[in-house]
């Protein structure tokens, strides 16, 4: 889905020299189809993944023991109730009758009610999507910060960082994102005092409590990535700072800055941002672990608590919006790579 | 010789040293950070450090199904409901029943299939609607037919209203526990305004009641948290302490004392493993009884396991096990053995120690029923029951090889797995914690009519229908409670091993968290600065 990259230096074809050291062509100059069929092949793409997704999540969520009505019953209802209730929310017909009721309500644009709490779906979806958005958003861009900059600085070897880059992968994953979590709340929240150990407060109530509400969160889901960052980005630069066209540059006098920022950086971007998008699909999983943590209120701790309750409706909802969450996030790194080195879009 | 070149290029360029920048840099950093740590963002940001007294934090590990008590069990929803809807009864934090919607009430004639009840006049629900005898009887109506747990708790075949705020209602069988059934206790006397009505889903969001406070839906998110703000409309401004309320949904035990702890909460329900690290944080620690957790025999007639059908073998069970030992050893501290289950007015403290532990008499039953060499025996237990789930089934299970009974137990993750199979037939026996909050009259319609839903043998023990019907239509049913009590013990219907414990954390500046068995979810409504 990604597109292939280069990492090394690629003589290509340019008559006057390495081609990584000339401005690059513009992207359409490369292009084989149009941006629009792009887009139409993805979309295309994603509609039988959807229908696999959640024909999935239906039947394993069908499969665990109990049902909802027993859930919303509890062990005290008369056993007539049981009947009645699941008469009333259609349990009592087979599971792909059910699911198919709920496909044809889904491709009306009808994502259903939960059966808990009778709100719609998308309803409940948009509520807590932010929150899982801006938690995301932000360990990715605390992730490329971190992470590139401590890989630059290992392979610079500047302020005496050296292997720092090697002890921070080993550290994040070494140490799973719920326990840092834990250590972050114990410290910060508890003892210091100095930031929320629960809770998300949304920008348009409070600036400052927005943020301070996602410090901890988004630094125990971003080590991980900072790790996998910094070593790939490290392990890169050396591949490029070891090539012949960056020899060449330094023999023609370019100031290691210049080759560093200009031109082995540009060489490597296209790799970083394919480890990102890998990045933002593991943190979408990290984020069911973080937001039960901090009990934030996205869309984690919703499909948790609705696959324990049997609120299919509801799963099935978050299922959705997590697997076009994947396909929009490939759709981009294939964008930000191609922009970024326009030979690779070859697709 | 460079260092001064580039001192030269950047005098000449405006450019400010490398060290001056990244100093500069820092110094913005710590700047940042020292703002974003310092300040709490106002009173209504989750993360305030400062909150005033007039505003109440609390923290629930669930929230019930939805807004509507109609469709809500008992728990932490009745924490919920009864800021946003007042109860037809009060029920005191001592378990006594006294005015709530209704000023007065009694039954019409002998039996108790007759109860009236007279409404006070200047109450009105949360969107301006006048609190009526009508708003109520189309109440009572919706909520038999919303399908809820509590949808049958008061046989109703009709409802009178005679003025405006008189109601009277006709039972299909005598009930003698009417005015605690419409207590917060059991959802159904939270009557909802007749335009909510109209609208079932909406009360989902906004439950339109006559308590003292409101939910702000637009700060709120289903199973997340919830804030309320007073009621302009509801009759007593007075009890009305807390300018705001907010409930978070915590499911985490440690989770919720680390909001306590970073002074996120106010209040929060607490549990065995974290009562002592909240009372060492300096929290009040309010401690107090919380049903019962034990062994559910539901094979009572020995169809899937014949050797239960045998008083003999079943006070076996009772006398094999240690209490003392399992009710330490795996409950904690407050854990209180017992050989009764517990109910709000069936408990007699003699029954308590009736079984004591001597597994030589109990082998000494075993074999005088035949089953010297022991049996087998299926159970299930709920893994979400923390200690008083498998754990203890587990412990149960241990003392009980000892005579030679072997319990096979399974495990269920979650409670509708564990429901389903307690309801569906196939396992005689059930690894179970009751509800506090259960009368006799209950009890026997949970595990002993011979309907009841953890009867589906279809057992029945004559002696103990004659006690449930004569309480039923007693003036005074409370000694029928306890010669009931004294029948399930004797026979062995049961093996409870301890009543548990609730615990809930409060903060110093918060009083009023009081509860009791009859009473086990501490109202936010009592409760005030200090």
């Amino acid at each position: 889905m990604v597109a292939e990259l280069t990492t090394s230096g690629d003589p290509g074809q340019n008559s006057r020299g390495n081609p990584l050291l000339t401005r690059v062509r513009p992207a359409h100059q490369f292009m084989r189809r149009p941006l629009v069929t792009l887009v139409g092949q993805r979309v295309a793409l994603a509609v039988p993944l959807l229908m696999l997704v959640s024909a999935l999540s239906y039947l394993l969520v069908s499969l665990t023991p109990g049902d909802a009505a027993v859930s919303i019953l509890g062990p005290t209802a008369p056993p007539e109730a049981y009947d009645n209730l699941r008469h009333t929310l259609g349990l009592n017909e087979p599971v792909y009758k059910q699911y198919g009721h709920w496909l044809g309500q889904a491709l009306q644009g009808d994502l259903g009610r939960s059966l808990f709490s009778g709100q719609a779906v998308s309803e409940m979806i948009v509520q807590r999507l932010p929150v899982t958005l801006w938690l995301i958003g932000g360990a990715l861009l605390v992730s490329l910060i971190a992470g590139v900059g401590l890989g630059m600085l290992s392979v610079t070897g500047r302020f005496g960082l050296g292997r720092l880059a090697d002890l921070v992968a080993v550290i994040g994953f070494a140490m799973p994102a719920f326990w840092i979590g834990v250590e972050l709340v114990a410290i910060f929240a508890v003892k210091l005092r100095w930031l929320p150990a629960i809770g998300y407060v949304s920008p348009e109530q409070s600036l400052t409590g927005w943020l301070r509400s996602l410090i901890l969160p988004v630094t125990a889901l971003s080590l991980h990535g900072i790790a996998v960052l910094a070593k790939q980005t490290r392990e890169a630069l050396l591949d490029v700072l070891n090539s012949e066209f960056v020899h060449d540059a330094r023999s023609n006098g370019i100031p290691e800055r210049s080759i560093l920022f200009r031109h082995a950086f540009k060489n490597i971007a296209p790799r970083i941002a394919t480890v990102l998008g890998v990045q933002a699909v593991v943190m979408l999983g990290g984020s069911v672990l973080v937001e039960n943590v901090y009990a934030l209120p996205g869309l984690g701790s919703l499909i948790v608590s609705a696959a324990v309750q049997h609120d299919l409706p509801l799963v099935q909802g978050v299922a959705v919006c997590f697997t076009i969450f994947v396909v929009v996030i490939n759709l981009l790194i294939d964008f930000i790579c191609m922009a970024l080195n326009p030979r690779s879009a070859t697709w | 010789m460079r260092n001064a070149q580039r001192s030269t290029r950047l005098r000449a360029s405006g450019e400010k040293p490398r060290w001056l920048r990244a100093a500069a840099g820092a110094l913005a950093a710590v700047t940042g950070i020292a703002v974003l740590t310092a300040c709490g963002g106002g009173s209504t940001d989750a993360s305030s450090g400062s909150a005033g007294k007039t505003e109440l934090r609390i923290g629930l590990q669930t929230a019930g199904t939805s807004l509507n008590p109609a469709v809500n069990g008992s728990g932490s929803s009745t924490q919920i409901s009864a800021l946003t809807n007042a109860a037809i009864t009060h029920i005191q934090p001592d378990g006594s029943v006294s005015p709530g919607l209704a000023t007065s009430w009694h039954y019409v004639g002998s039996g108790n299939t007759q109860f009236q009840f007279t409404l006070r006049q200047d109450a009105k629900f949360s969107d301006g609607s006048p609190v009526t005898s009508q708003a109520v009887k189309g109440w009572l109506e919706y909520f038999a037919k919303a399908g809820g747990s509590f949808a049958k708790s008061i046989p109703i075949s009709s409802i009178d209203t005679t003025d405006d705020h008189t109601v009277v209602l006709h039972l299909s069988s005598p009930n003698p526990i009417v005015p605690y059934l419409l207590s917060e206790v059991f959802n159904i006397g939270f009557v909802a305004s007749p335009a909510a009505v109209a609208d079932p889903a909406s009360l989902a969001t906004n439950p339109a009641g006559a308590g003292p406070y409101q939910v702000v839906p637009s700060e709120s998110v289903a199973n997340d948290h919830y804030t309320f703000v007073p009621n302009k409309h509801y009759y007593d401004q007075s009890k009305i302490k807390y300018n705001k309320v907010t409930v978070k949904i915590i499911p985490q035990a440690s989770t919720m004392l680390a909001a306590l702890q970073s002074n996120q909460l106010d209040v929060a329900s607490g549990d065995v493993s974290t009562a002592e690290a909240a009372s060492s944080a300096g929290f009040n620690v309010v401690s107090g009884p919380f049903g019962w957790a034990g062994i559910l025999i539901i094979d009572r007639s020995g169809t899937t396991s014949p050797a239960l059908a045998d008083v003999r073998v079943r006070q076996a069970l009772n006398y094999a096990v240690d209490r003392k030992a399992i009710a330490s050893g795996v409950l904690g501290k407050g854990a209180i053995p017992t050989s009764q289950p517990i109910t709000t007015d069936g408990y007699d403290p003699s029954y308590d120690d009736y079984y004591s532990y001597d597994p030589d008499k109990a082998k000494a039953l075993l074999s005088a029923a035949g089953y010297g060499n022991g049996f087998s025996l299926n159970v299930i237990c709920p893994v979400y029951y923390g200690a008083a789930g498998c754990p203890l089934t587990e412990a149960v299970a241990q003392d009980l090889s000892k005579v030679g009974v072997k319990l096979t137990v399974k495990n269920n993750a979650t409670q509708s797995e564990h429901v389903k199979l307690l309801v569906g037939g196939t396992y005689p026996a059930a690894g179970f914690l009751q509800n506090p909050n259960v009368p006799m009259f209950q009890l026997y319609g949970f595990d002993f009519a011979p309907k009841a839903v953890l009867n589906h043998p279809g057992w029945n023990d004559p002696t103990l229908d004659k006690l449930w019907q004569d309480g039923s239509a007693a003036a005074d049913p409370a000694p029928y409670w306890k010669q009931m009590t004294a029948r399930v013990v004797t026979e062995a219907y049961q093996l409870p091993i301890a009543s548990t414990v609730a615990h809930w954390y409060v903060a110093k500046h918060v009083t009023g968290v009081k509860f009791s068995p009859a009473s086990s979810s501490p109202l936010p409504t009592e409760w005030s600065p200090n």
